[in-house]
């Protein structure tokens, strides 16, 4: 730890011996006072944001056109890497710092992922932390459609399903991930024979209880400071599946097993504020081994238990 | 001379001709009072007439080996000392999945495979140190069963799961009508004739008297009255005995003759084209399922024809195979045209074990089989041949030509073994199932006792199970 502050301590003394005493002080700086200031592509509300720079964040100031600062826009603040590096803030989410003051120090971020500017951070410390784990977690709504439509359709109306579900993720630096969750879904629907795809509904209840674990591992795009961060991944699903007719109490027609699958999955995220994002994500799960051997599955010969789902993930964290 | 009308002496001297019949009925099988052409596929009485008097006896516990329990898992109580990790542990040793204790239990379930036998586990955990109780789950199922004083003697009804299967149709609903094309049925009170007490609670519809050319199909023999009452005897009425589907409608419908029809003149024989006018009738007058408990030795394309007839109208067909297994094994008629006519199936006979009762035709066109019983063997140990009890005339008074008397009777026969298939298919349109082809699927699909490679010509696809049919199929299983 020591040897880390010393580093950084030594770091920060060669930046401020590099720079110019003079050119800090000719240079014409604002700082950023709002929660977030956009930098847009011209002095008007309307036109595209190219960044964001957060409280503390110090801008270079090239011009002045009516209430907008024309500022360097530093490559961290970019949403996209392409975007010009320059672009107007307005006056209003900002303030101009008087020359000489100690503040007026355009910095890079303060870690790989995190936004810069933070006031007071150390401008070393990001270099020395690395790519750096965190944590999120989230929650899942998503909609299912079951590869094995016609069985579906046929006991339980729809092949179409909600599901629930939660879990936890890890990003390793920027573009890495890895993430585990837990979904849940129940449907009731009605016994049925089946004969020459003739479905004929019995009056007999049904109740389907399925809950999944997936673990998956993925690649995310875009930088940090991204409002929109597109990603792919794909991972392996243990399904645990339970079937029963229910209103009947004989016994014997409850139905459990558990399966191995595997599910391909990409999606977008976007960024609500600092701690809490939203993603949507499409994904395909194959999952064999528990239907096909017997029920109505066998009698349309379908054996996958996966299909397509679209979900909608509410994130928690940065 | 018609069915109303019927001098005293008459009935002396036919009730000696009868008395001679089945004489010889008794002693040489059907085959001895068989009319020649169309004909009852079985009639062979019981040979020891039973009166209700005499079947009261103490109930009988379920034999060990139909007790069901839960698969896949054994409930155990460990010593109160055992720490979690060493009962878990204990379970593993044992052959055990997992454990775990359910909520609002002061025991713990020990998860086996699904395929283990949980009664052999049960015995395996118990004889480890450290498990005070083990035991498998016994399922527990509402206790319907009918109230009818001798339901403990239908054998025939337990064996195949009835009371299992009142669970999920309590007997039909009066949607669905029956055709029982037989000898007739004592459904009413007129004349000489008079309903059979046990069918007084059972819905009718109206049939027809093909024989005498009336409306009035009564049963001067017994034969028609007994399938009957196994399809729709009233049942949970504290009396006699119980049917399998006892809330649907019969529509009985005479083209079978006895022989007190003959000795006085009936306008029609008992032919194949009198039965297919039979057919006909029964399905223009609404009936959903036709019970076929006879055959002929030739075929007619009169009745193929009526037969193709019936099940395009949605009407489902179940025919006996035939009473000759174990002479000469001959085809019968119209059970043989059921393997080329799809909503139509031809019913072979088990005995108590559900094996192939030894008269049962086995041939080609057989495609289930129910229980038929076999009046000389008691399997079950309880007094009595193990035949199909109903309730019919009274063979004593039938034979002198009074209808209206009526006994307790063990019929055996594939006759008796349609009648177990008439009523499932009866359930099974009330249930849903309302194409005969797809009744006869899946009566098929969910036989129990199937032959090895699927079918046999003694079994057909197997022994009727009415539950299982009644289920019908979930997602996965």
């Amino acid at each position: 730890m020591t040897r880390h502050i010393t580093r950084g301590v030594v770091l920060v003394a060669l930046v401020l011996a590099a720079v110019p005493a003079a050119a800090l002080a000719q240079q014409q700086v604002v700082r950023v006072t709002a929660r977030e200031a956009e930098i847009r592509t011209r002095p008007d509300a309307r036109s595209p944001m190219i960044g964001r720079a957060v409280t503390g964040t110090v801008l270079q100031v090239v011009a002045t056109e009516r209430n907008w600062y024309l500022v360097v826009i530093p490559p961290h603040v970019r949403l996209v890497p392409t975007a010009p590096d320059q672009g107007y803030v307005d006056a209003k989410l900002v303030a101009l710092l008087p020359p000489g003051d100690p503040r007026a120090t355009v910095k890079p971020p303060a870690t790989g992922a995190a936004q810069a500017g933070e006031p007071g951070a150390p401008a070393a410390r990001g270099a020395a932390a690395g790519p750096g784990l965190r944590w999120r977690i989230f929650g899942t709504f998503a909609y299912e459609r079951f590869q094995a439509s016609r069985s579906f359709e046929a006991v339980y109306d729809s092949a179409n399903a909600p599901s629930f579900g939660g879990g936890l993720e890890l990003l390793a630096g920027r573009h890495l991930f890895v993430q585990g969750e837990f979904a849940y879904l129940q449907r009731t629907g009605e016994r049925v024979f089946v004969f020459e795809d003739e479905v004929f509904p019995l009056g007999i209840g049904q109740k389907l209880k399925l809950s999944t674990i997936a673990v998956n591992g993925g690649y995310r795009f875009g930088g940090p400071a991204s409002a929109l961060t597109p990603y792919l991944g794909a991972g392996a699903v243990v399904a645990f599946y339970n079937e029963r007719a229910t209103g009947t109490t004989a016994g014997g027609e409850d139905f459990s097993e558990s399966g191995f699958g595997g599910q391909a999955l990409g999606g977008v995220e976007f960024r609500i504020s600092r701690w809490v994002a939203a993603a949507v994500e499409g994904r395909y799960r194959y999952i064999p081994g528990i239907l096909g051997d017997d029920g109505v599955s066998k009698e349309f010969s379908e054996d996958n238990l996966g299909g397509g789902a679209v979900a909608v993930k509410l994130v928690f964290g940065r | 001379m018609t069915k109303g009308s019927r001098p005293t002496a008459v009935l002396a001297s036919l009730g000696l001709v009868l008395a001679a019949a089945l004489a010889l009925a008794g002693g040489a099988g059907q085959s001895a009072s068989a009319p020649q052409g169309l004909k009852q596929s079985w009639l062979r009485q019981a040979s020891r007439p039973a009166t209700a008097s005499e079947f009261i006896r103490p109930a009988r516990p379920r034999p060990a080996a139909e007790v069901r329990y839960v698969p896949g898992r054994v409930v155990v109580r460990f010593d109160a000392d055992l720490r979690a990790r060493e009962f878990r542990s204990l379970a593993r040793e044992a052959g055990a999945i997992a454990v775990r204790r359910p909520s609002w239990a002061d025991f713990h379930y020990v998860e086996i495979p699904p395929d283990a036998d949980p009664v052999a586990a049960a015995e395996r955990l118990r004889a480890q140190p450290g498990i005070a109780r083990a035991e498998p789950d016994p399922i527990v199922r509402p206790l319907w069963r009918p109230n009818d004083q001798y339901f403990n003697l239908q054998w025939h009804l337990q064996r195949v799961g009835m009371e299992e299967a009142w669970e999920l149709n309590q007997g039909g609903s009066s949607r669905i009508t029956v055709a029982v094309i037989d000898s007739g049925v004592a459904f009413v009170n007129q004349g000489a004739f008079a309903q059979a007490p046990d069918l007084a609670g059972t819905r009718f519809v109206p049939g027809y008297d093909f024989i005498w050319d009336d409306d009035v199909p009564t049963d001067t023999d017994g034969h028609g009255t007994h399938v009957a009452g196994t399809i729709a005897q009233t049942t949970n009425n504290s009396v006699g005995l119980a049917g399998i589907a006892f809330n649907v409608g019969i529509m009985p419908i005479k083209v079978l003759t006895s022989d007190w029809d003959e000795e006085n003149n009936a306008p029609n024989p008992p032919s194949m084209s009198v039965l297919a006018r039979g057919i006909r009738f029964a399905v223009d007058h609404g009936a959903r399922v036709i019970n076929l408990s006879l055959g002929a030795d030739a075929e007619s394309f009169t009745v193929e024809s009526a037969l193709r007839y019936a099940v395009g109208q949605g009407a489902f067909v179940a025919a006996a195979a035939g009473n000759s297994g174990d002479e000469g094994n001959a085809p019968e008629w119209p059970g043989a045209y059921a393997k080329d006519i799809d909503g139509m199936m031809a019913v072979g006979a088990v005995d108590y074990n559900l094996e192939r009762a030894p008269y049962s035709t086995h041939r080609d066109y057989v495609e289930i089989a129910a229980p038929g019983g076999d009046n000389d063997a008691d399997q079950n140990d309880d007094d009595y041949g193990d035949g199909i009890l109903q309730q019919t005339l009274d063979p004593d008074y039938q034979e002198r030509g009074i209808f209206n008397r009526f006994a307790y009777m063990f019929y055996q026969g594939t006759s008796m073994a349609t009648a177990h298939v008439s009523a499932l298919a009866a359930l099974l349109m009330d249930q849903g199932i309302t194409n005969p082809a797809a009744v006869e699927a899946a009566i098929k699909r969910f036989a129990s006792h199937k032959p090895p490679g699927g079918r046999s010509d003694d079994l057909g696809y197997g022994v009727i199970d009415p539950r299982a049919s009644l289920l019908g199929l979930g997602l996965a299983k």
